[in-house]
């Protein structure tokens, strides 16, 4: 053992003194590429991506309008209290979380019966998992236009129905059916990508473990339970945790598919804080409802992080 | 370990100078994104000023177009040059909140009309007063002239009006045995309008084969548009009723300061029109749809349609297989039609107002506008430019005209209209989708009152 820990300091020294920075001018040479390496893409972080945040965060305790921003009013923690006095904000909260949990819950074990199928040995796979992936890639505004259009009065989805004596469905008029719909686009739209990400994590599982098991006398479906879907626990995180977000920054629906009606029952939060900030000309306002859905994801995300945390490495 | 230093040695000054390259390229982006270019050029013979350079922004296909901004280049001999930038008509207003406090505002905008009072109240808007021909005031639409002006100043003075007609396919309202109305003084009132579509509609209501109202082309193609839905309900009211009474409110919907909708938008002749409008939609008495199918009427499959005078340049444009005319819009106890279409202002942080005005005047004006209304087909805004145009005296433009003339009402005036815009339309559009009327309109009034109140 001794033996052992000896050897293993000398080969941590060995590893630290190669990526120690080296002293004198040439750490200060180092510095500077790096720095300069760096720099591009920190000063277009700073501009687009953090200097915004920063302004959103200012501007949600002011009150004031887009046309005249000069004219601003600080309200302190006011926006804040109002989104939870706001029913029609707290409608939208909630119709956005019931999305998220709608797409979630249905998304990821399609996704992941789809890799597992696509994980097989299928003929024309690589064409099979480019249709899947298809609509992950084709503009939202694109496929909200298709389905508008399929989920109409008399669109196809109407048609196929009528065909076969069911009468009708008000998919995107009825308060109790457009949400689904809603739902049902986003799982459409999303499945390719929880898939791919699902096919990555069964593709690098150990194949020896497998083997093992398989030495040992178990079945697939036991392989399957007790081994493939516990060791998917890291990839299944990401999932949710990716899914979550993309739903909860759902717009193109909303604002191309129903305007948020009937009742506010699409009134997802993205597309209220475009409404609230553009059309409203109440951008302090917008920006705590942006700050709320920023905690809400980063929440969310760390919750499920914990849930799922995996117990398995490989 | 020699061969690695000298690759360290060869790769470094690369690596730093790729890196140095793309540091410029950051910072030139982000300096090439806050400035804004030179808009005079040099001083020539015919251009003593220098040939100025004035942005325009405007809808994708709209004024002014560009055949209005050549003809003007030209008249000048070139001094006046334009640079344009086009937006779809539903970002439009966005995009203009969004510019108007920015260095990087269009000298001229071309903008919804009812947004008027919004823009001139805060000191958007350039007014034109100085620049407006002798005679003017007089020659122009009297709803033009209410809508395009704030206090007492004229902030636009329109290149075109739309109206509202009902078109109607002859073919279908013959098999109907329906005649219908082509003079305003014999409209139909919306009871009559819809046992005639109901008369002429094929198919299970709600999901006909021929719909006897056919799905709206206005907004994004569902009820609920104020422009096009808010007029029924405006037209339970009087204007000639006592000024305190609820039908007098009804026809306003909105008070007369733009500060109240509380009274005005959820009286009870408003509520009582709501549920009509909204039994055009649902159950037995449906006669259009919820959802939009576009081209329905072109497509002969619809027996009448609400749109504007645009829709007859469609029907010539399509050479659909039908006959067709058009009939005055349906009223419930007041004959009214909303004004407003797409128009042209001054910036009023232009750095070149005055070329900018100058421009717009002369666009605005004959013999300019004269030329874009008879090539657009589009209904002047000026009573000499109607008179000179002998195509707009004959059907189905006359009765157009007579419709703007007669019952020609601004679209509720007010410095909110966006927010108004946007909170009717969406209560309009739940109504239509099956909400309690009462309870939905008094549910915008609640929404819209602080907003009107604070004057945003």
């Amino acid at each position: 053992m001794a033996t052992i820990s000896a050897n293993k300091k000398s080969a941590l020294g060995r590893i630290a003194k190669r990526f120690a920075p080296a002293g004198g001018g040439r750490a200060r040479r180092d510095y500077a590429a790096a720095a300069l390496f760096l720099a591009p893409f920190v000063i277009l972080a700073l501009i687009f991506q953090y200097g915004p945040l920063v302004l959103m965060i200012r501007n949600s305790f002011f009150d004031y309008t887009l046309i005249n921003p000069d004219l601003s009013t600080f309200v302190g923690f006011d926006n804040f209290v109002r989104i939870f006095t706001d029913s029609g904000t707290v409608q939208s909260l909630v119709v956005t979380l019931l999305l998220a949990v709608g797409v979630v819950v249905v998304t990821i074990p399609l996704a992941f019966l789809l890799a597992v199928f696509l994980n097989g040995k299928l003929p024309a796979r690589g064409a099979v998992r480019t249709m899947i992936f298809l609509p992950v890639i084709t503009s939202s505004v694109v496929i909200a236009t298709l389905w508008t259009f399929l989920l109409n009065a008399n669109g196809l989805v109407n048609s196929a129905l009528g065909a076969v004596g069911i009468s009708p469905q008000p998919f995107l008029t009825s308060g109790s059916q457009a949400l689904p719909a809603i739902i049902a686009l986003t799982v459409w739209q999303q499945l390719g990508m929880a898939t791919v990400l699902y096919l990555g994590g069964l593709q690098a599982l150990p194949k020896d473990l497998m083997e093992a098991a398989r030495i040992d006398g178990a079945n697939g479906f036991q392989r399957f339970v007790h081994i493939t879907i516990p060791m998917m626990s890291r990839t299944t995180v990401l999932v949710v945790v990716v899914i979550t977000v993309f739903a909860l920054q759902s717009f193109a629906p909303a604002y191309i598919m129903t305007g948020g009606a009937p009742n506010g029952t699409t009134n997802t939060l993205v597309y209220l804080i475009y409404r609230t900030a553009f059309t409203l000309q109440q951008p302090g306002y917008a920006s705590a409802i942006s700050v709320l859905l920023l905690v809400i994801a980063l929440a969310i995300s760390l919750v499920q992080m914990r849930l799922l945390r995996t117990r398995w490495d490989y | 370990m020699n061969t690695v230093r000298t690759v360290r040695r060869g790769t470094r000054p690369k690596l730093m100078m790729a890196s140095g390259v793309a540091l410029g390229a950051a910072v030139t982006l982000v300096l090439a994104g806050c400035s804004s270019g030179e808009d005079v050029g040099p001083k020539t013979a015919d251009c003593p000023d220098g040939v100025i350079t004035l942005s325009v922004l405007r809808a994708e296909n709209n004024v002014p177009n560009d055949a209005e901004l050549n003809d003007y280049s030209n008249s000048v001999k070139g001094c006046v040059k334009f640079k344009t930038q086009d937006v779809p008509f539903s970002q439009l207003a966005d995009k203009i909140s969004v510019l108007a406090p920015t260095g990087n505002a269009p000298d001229i905008v071309g903008y919804d009309s009812p947004n008027t009072t919004d823009y001139a109240s805060k000191g958007i808007l350039l007014p034109l007063d100085k620049y407006l021909p002798a005679g003017w005031k007089e020659d122009v639409l009297p709803a033009t002239l209410k809508e395009q002006s704030y206090q007492g100043k004229v902030y636009s003075m329109g290149v075109q009006q739309d109206v509202l007609t009902i078109y109607y396919n002859k073919d279908l309202t013959d098999a109907a045995g329906i005649t219908v109305p082509t003079t305003i003084d014999k409209a139909w009132t919306w009871a009559q309008a819809r046992d005639a579509m109901a008369k002429c509609q094929k198919g299970t209501p709600g999901t006909p084969d021929i719909y006897g109202l056919a799905p709206t082309q206005l907004g994004d193609g569902t009820p609920g548009t104020v422009y096009g839905d808010l007029v029924m309900m405006r037209s339970a009211g009087d204007p000639k009723a006592p000024q305190d009474s609820s039908a007098y409110k009804t026809f306003y919907a909105l008070s007369p300061d733009g500060k109240s909708a509380d009274g005005w938008l959820n009286t009870p002749e408003a509520v009582d029109a709501a549920k009509f409008y909204q039994s055009l939609f649902n159950g037995p008495t449906a006669v259009s749809s919820k959802t939009g199918r576009p081209n329905a009427f072109i497509d002969g499959k619809a027996c009448f349609d609400i749109y504007v005078g645009e829709q007859a340049l469609n029907l010539k444009k399509a050479n659909v297989p039908f006959k067709w005319g058009n009939a005055p819009m349906p009223y419930i106890k007041t004959p009214i039609v909303q004004t407003g279409a797409l128009t042209v202002g001054v910036m009023a942080k232009s750095k070149h107002a005055d070329a900018a005005a100058k421009a717009v005047a002369a666009m605005s004006t004959a013999p300019a506008v004269t030329k874009y209304n008879q090539d657009a087909i589009r209904m002047p805004t000026l009573q000499s430019v109607y008179n000179s145009l002998p195509m707009f005296h004959e059907p189905p433009f006359d009765m157009e005209y007579n419709e703007l003339l007669q019952w020609g009402q601004p679209r509720p005036v007010t410095s909110s209209f966006s927010q108004y815009n946007d909170i009717v339309a969406k209560a309009l559009k739940d109504i239509a989708y099956g909400s309690d009327p009462q309870q939905r309109l008094n549910q915008a009034v609640s929404q819209l009152q602080p907003i009107l109140s604070s004057g945003r």
